[in-house]
């Protein structure tokens, strides 16, 4: 039956009506040549070879035990394929090919309403991202620090572009935020102080007193070098070493008087009788009468205590000197530190905070007054000027200016930190090695993203930011406490213990907005609880827009904003449909368009780069279609060489012929921006066994979880389908052949089932044919994604080898939304060389790929005769017949059971 | 009297420092004796003096010693002086030869136990008449108060320098260097005077200053108008009048620390340094080293 029904097919003859429940195809749609007819002829007869080798091994796999239990039919002769590829068709219950149309949505030229670009208004803002905008609206109007935007979309969509063009306007309204300065703490040198000035004001101020530091370097040592100080010092010194002296000496003549001299001694003092100017030596004295050594024994004890006296005293006069020296100093001092302060005072003094610290700059000065008094060295030929900059006894006089708004446009700052490392974002103390050590000081502390951008907005891509370490917990901090608090990296790890500072943190006002993809978006919304309390507002960016005459002229807008941006030759109508049609193919989807804006001003680019090179004044499509072709040209090589494995036979894939339990199924490569299909032959194998299939990808590891899951929604295809009440007594396997790198995605499952099925029908496959597509367990087949990059992958192949007008690909009925196929396949079709059939079952697939009718139920509950149904259901009930044989007790193995090896239930 | 000191190998003079054994070493007296030996190629003979009267002093057994840290009275036991002595002797010892050698000045160190006064007049009469004495302490009123006696019984020396706060040494940078300041009040003494300083200026790299002191404006006027004439046209020496006449030691005092000087050279027995107590203001308002000659 089967073998009368192929050779009716082969003739061209309808199937019986009562075998088919659809009708006839109203044309035949391969109906080629003469010479397309003899290729076929021998496709046929090689798949026959081929074909038949794999009915003997079907056969051997289970040999001779099918046969005794119950005779099975011989196996079918393998038919030609390229008569049922001719009856592809309604005939069958096959999908028709489709239209080179349906393939490609073009863009008519005359609908753009335009000749060239600069005929039109360059488009100002973002096209389609409406609902973006309002999220940035509404999130940058909320004055809270919690309502931060996060900006979720594609790579190159111009999220930053448009978020900046956006905040021009509010920024431009909100008042230019303070300056701030960081100035040495007096009473607790370690936390430098934090002081805000109005806008502008931060760097006179700096100057202001660096000058006055400069004018005190020059004054201080006149003034103190000046006859009226000298003068005012020497009557304190005279005062004090007079008075001193003038004991001492007045006790001396005292003595002297009384025959009494004073000495000195290496540790102090001594008195002595004396005579004639001289000591009175010891013996001489002895010899002199008792009455009158006692007397002068008792004026010298007398003598000492005076003595003593006047010693004792030294160290206290010696104290007030220098009481009375500093209350000297400090006077002098503060006339010229006042003279040198008073520019700054009249220019800033009215800021309370900057009159405090310059009172305390005040009092520093005068107290460290001697700094400007410094002797030159020894070794100075000429004295060196003092480096108020450098000498760090006088940078605590000095201003650190950390943000400063002077030259600055009007309105709020828009800071966008590409590089957001910790240091980056919240600032650094620097320090100094000196003398081995690293010391560092509050001139040493440097602004972060979070400084230049208080006060407005700081735009910050959120993958950087979350790969930097301690920059999120960071940002977090920061928002959370409402201020800017640097700390360095190191006190944070604990790694390293050094000088360090804990400058006082600066008030934030700040909007943050993170720039990201829904990856990061859900990753962070998921790992950390607190992004969502912060960042409460999400401004999504659409990946593409639907397709209008509207938006056509829109995207038209769009290119010549691009054009006006980066100063390119004007774009035809011709060369804007063209972009539009690459945009739509960017989308993978012929109703709508992409706005990724990167992607579109490279190919506009690229295009004037061509133009160029074509000496035209204006870019039209072939430029563009030239940009297209020489980008892929350019990041070809892998695709080439894949390609070329292929074409040599080193990887095995047939494009001609057919082949039992073996179809091509379509996978795609994404290497970077570089995306290509590859065909993969996909083998399947079938005996009798405990009721299982094998995914051999899944047990040599190389399947992923979603191809796993394909393979068994299989399984569940096949027992609701052909085994609902009968054991599924099946062991199949099924392999991509020549995979070595690992499968993953569910896109090859209609493909697998198709091999299966005709594994167990023993009919073969057209292997001009491609599959892709996924399918659920009612036999549907659903859509899947990279469908032009597959068609184009197989068509390539077919195209390398010659297209025989037999070639083609099954595509998910669901994905003809999504063809925006290459000219040269939209091209082939329109000439019948290449066929893309849309599939929304299985029944449908499997009687293009055989030719052969899928065959329905009928009420009898058989499928007819002739149809691959029939044939898949017959074997299982002989797989069945069997395992009730073998398992009476369920038809399926007990544990005691023998089972093959690599089968398990 | 015209300043004179022995050069180098000239065997009638030299510098003779004299120092101490007590208190603490003055590197600014030491300093200012090397300035001097260097200025005119001479060696120095360094004279440490044990002063025997302390020893005396020592022997009573009613004396006490009264430390000069914190006035306490201590008995005095002739064997520790001795020793304290010593100690002092050879640490001064080798402070000076460390400075002198520093400054290649050769110098003979010698270690007598006498009085000051004694001491001195013995050194300078065995190598005299062109000595120059320095005092190795720091200027006082007392100290310009013994030169009289000094002057009277040390006869083989031509001058004493006694130093001052701030040593020659510091600030070697001609620009931080005053000047050498002569303080001539009689033409006769001009010609050596300059020459003393021009030498001594010739080290530091320093200028001189002709500082004219007089009684009375006329005498002023007549000096300053002989001294002009000494000089000539030599232009690396400065004329200045000093002060006002008739303003007493202290008028003249101030005007020459106004000239910043880094050297003063003054003839004993004038106004700048008189005979009896004049030289208490110099003293104390000066703070470079003062060479007083006979």
């Amino acid at each position: 039956m089967v073998m009368s029904m192929l050779i009716k097919w082969f003739r061209g003859d309808k199937p019986a009506p009562d075998d088919s429940p659809v009708e006839a195809p109203a044309e035949s749609p391969a109906e080629g040549s003469a010479e397309a007819s003899a290729k076929s002829a021998e496709g046929a007869g090689s798949s026959e070879k081929d074909d038949g080798k794999a009915s003997e091994k079907a056969s051997d796999a289970a040999p001779g035990k099918i046969s005794d239990a119950a005779p099975v039919k011989s196996p079918p002769s393998i038919p030609p394929v390229a008569p049922a590829i001719k009856l592809a068709s309604d005939a069958i219950g096959a999908p028709r090919a489709l239209t080179a149309e349906a393939m490609r949505r073009t863009v008519d030229p005359a609908t753009l309403g335009f000749k060239t670009t600069s005929e039109i208004e360059p488009a100002t803002g973002l096209v389609g991202q409406d609902r973006a905008l309002d999220a940035i609206a509404f999130g940058t109007g909320m004055r809270a620090l919690d309502f931060n935007v996060f900006v979720l979309g594609p790579p190159a969509a111009g999220k930053s572009t448009a978020v900046r063009n956006y905040l021009a306007g509010p920024a431009a309204a909100r008042p230019k935020p303070s300056d701030w300065v960081y100035v040495h703490n007096f009473e607790t040198p370690a936390a430098p102080n934090a002081i805000p000035l109005p806008a502008g004001r931060a760097r006179p101020f700096a100057k202001a007193m660096a000058a006055a530091l400069e004018e005190l370097a020059a004054t201080i040592p006149a003034v103190f070098e000046g006859e009226d100080y000298q003068g005012r010092r020497r009557a304190v010194d005279e005062e004090f070493r007079a008075a001193q002296e003038d004991a001492f000496t007045e006790l001396t003549h005292r003595a002297e008087a009384q025959n009494v001299t004073i000495l000195r001694t290496p540790g102090g003092f001594v008195m002595a009788p004396m005579h004639e100017g001289e000591v009175v030596k010891p013996e001489t004295f002895a010899a002199l009468p008792q009455e009158y050594r006692e007397d002068i024994a008792r004026r010298i004890e007398e003598l000492q205590k005076e003595l003593a006296a006047i010693i004792e005293a030294a160290p206290r006069s010696e104290k007030e000197r220098r009481k009375r020296l500093a209350a000297l100093n400090a006077e002098v001092s503060k006339r010229v530190v006042d003279a040198a302060l008073a520019p700054v005072r009249a220019a800033f003094g009215e800021l309370p905070e900057v009159a405090q610290y310059l009172a305390s700059v005040g009092t520093g000065l005068i107290s460290d007054i001697a700094v400007f008094l410094s002797s030159p060295r020894d070794d100075q030929v000429v004295p060196e000027p003092l480096d108020t900059a450098r000498d760090p006894r006088l940078r605590r006089f000095l201003v650190n200016v950390v943000v400063g708004h002077d030259g600055e446009a009007a309105g709020a700052p828009i800071h966008e930190e590409l590089n957001p490392t910790y240091s980056n974002l919240v600032g650094r103390i620097e320090h100094k090695a000196q003398m081995g050590a690293l010391v560092t000081d509050f001139l040493l502390v440097s602004p972060g993203a979070l400084h230049r951008a208080n006060g407005g907005y700081l735009l910050l891509d959120a993958r950087k930011l979350i790969l930097s370490a301690f920059s999120w917990e960071a940002l977090k901090r920061a928002l959370k406490s409402g201020e800017i608090r640097i700390e360095q990296p190191s006190e944070l790890a604990s790694v390293l213990s050094t000088e360090t500072l804990q400058p006082e943190p600066i008030p934030l006002d700040i909007k943050v907005i993170l720039f990201g993809d829904r990856e990061i978006y859900s990753l962070l919304a998921a790992a950390d609880p607190e992004f969502s309390r912060l960042f409460k507002v999400q401004a999504d960016f659409d990946d593409a827009i639907e397709r209008s005459a509207t938006n056509d002229r829109a995207i038209g807008g769009l290119v010549a904003s691009i054009v006006q941006r980066h100063a390119l030759k004007p774009v035809t109508a011709t060369g804007v449909a063209r972009v539009i049609e690459q945009a739509a193919r960017l989308a993978n989807d012929r109703d709508k368009v992409s706005i990724e804006i990167g992607r579109i001003a490279d190919l506009v680019r690229e295009a004037d780069y061509w133009a160029a090179q074509a000496e035209r004044d204006v870019i039209d499509a072939s430029d563009v279609v030239k940009a297209v072709d020489s980008a892929r040209q350019r990041a070809d090589r892998i695709r080439e060489h894949s390609q070329e494995t292929i074409s040599r036979g080193i990887v095995l894939i047939d494009t001609e012929g057919g082949k039992v339990g073996q179809v091509n199924g379509l996978s795609v490569i994404q290497l970077g921006d570089l995306a290509f299909g590859r065909p993969v032959r996909i083998s399947a194998r079938v005996r009798f066994g405990s009721g299982r299939v094998t995914d051999i990808e899944r047990e040599a590891k190389l399947g992923g979880p979603l191809h796993t899951k394909g393979v068994m929604i299989l399984w569940g295809y096949l027992a609701g389908r052909y085994a609902l009440d009968s054991p599924l007594a099946l062991a199949a396997s099924l392999v991509f052949e020549q995979s070595y790198g690992g499968v993953e995605g569910d896109s090859a499952s209609s493909a697998e089932l198709y091999a299966l099925l005709s594994a167990l029908a023993e009919v073969p496959i057209d292997q001009g044919l491609a599959v892709t597509g996924s399918v659920n367990q009612w036999g549907e087949v659903q859509a899947i994604g990279g469908v032009n990059e597959k068609v184009e992958g197989f068509f390539d192949i077919c195209k390398a080898r010659g297209l025989n007008g037999r070639q083609g690909v099954l595509v998910p009925a669901a994905n003809v939304q999504h063809l925006m196929l290459r000219d040269d396949v939209v091209s082939a079709a329109r000439e019948g060389k290449f066929k893309i059939f849309p599939v929304a079952t299985i029944d449908e697939g499997i009687a293009v790929l055989t030719g052969m009718p899928a065959g329905e139920r009928a009420r009898n509950g058989k499928f007819p005769e002739a149809t691959v149904n029939r044939l898949v259901e017959d074997k299982l009930a002989l797989y069945a017949q069997r395992a009730r044989r073998e398992w009476p007790a369920s038809g399926r193995p007990s544990a005691g059971d023998e089972l093959d090896a690599g089968e398990t239930s | 009297m015209t300043a004179h000191v022995a050069e180098r190998g000239e065997g009638r003079g030299r510098v003779v420092l004299r120092l101490g054994c007590v208190g603490p070493v003055s590197d600014v007296a030491i300093d200012a004796a090397i300035a001097v030996a260097k200025a005119f190629g001479a060696g120095i003979e360094c004279l440490l003096v044990e002063d025997r009267q302390v020893y005396d002093a020592a022997a009573y057994n009613f004396t006490r010693e009264i430390a000069i840290e914190d006035a306490g009275e201590r008995h005095m036991s002739l064997d520790d002086l001795a020793r304290q002595m010593a100690l002092a002797a050879r640490a001064t010892e080798r402070r000076v030869a460390d400075l002198a050698g520093r400054a290649e000045i050769p110098i003979e160190l010698r270690h007598v136990r006498d009085t000051p006064l004694g001491a001195l007049a013995h050194a300078c009469q065995i190598a005299g008449p062109w000595n120059v004495v320095a005092l190795g302490e720091v200027a006082t009123s007392a100290t310009l108060a013994r030169l009289e006696m000094l002057f009277d019984r040390v006869t083989g020396m031509t001058g004493v320098v006694v130093a001052g706060h701030r040593s020659p040494r510091q600030g070697r940078a001609p620009a931080s260097v005053g000047p050498v300041v002569a303080v001539v009040e009689d033409p006769d003494r001009l010609t050596g005077m300059i020459r003393t300083a021009s030498r001594l200026a010739g080290v530091a790299g320093s200028d001189v200053v002709v500082a004219l002191a007089a009684q009375s404006r006329s005498a002023l006027a007549w000096l300053a108008e002989n001294v002009r004439q000494g000089i000539g046209g030599d232009r690396r020496v400065t004329v200045v009048e000093l002060a006002q006449p008739g303003g007493g030691p202290a008028v003249l005092t101030e005007g020459l620390r106004r000239l910043r000087p880094g050297f003063v050279i003054a003839e004993f027995g004038g106004l700048a340094v008189p005979v009896a107590n004049g030289g208490g203001a110099l003293a104390a308002a000066l703070d470079c080293p003062l060479l007083v000659v006979r």
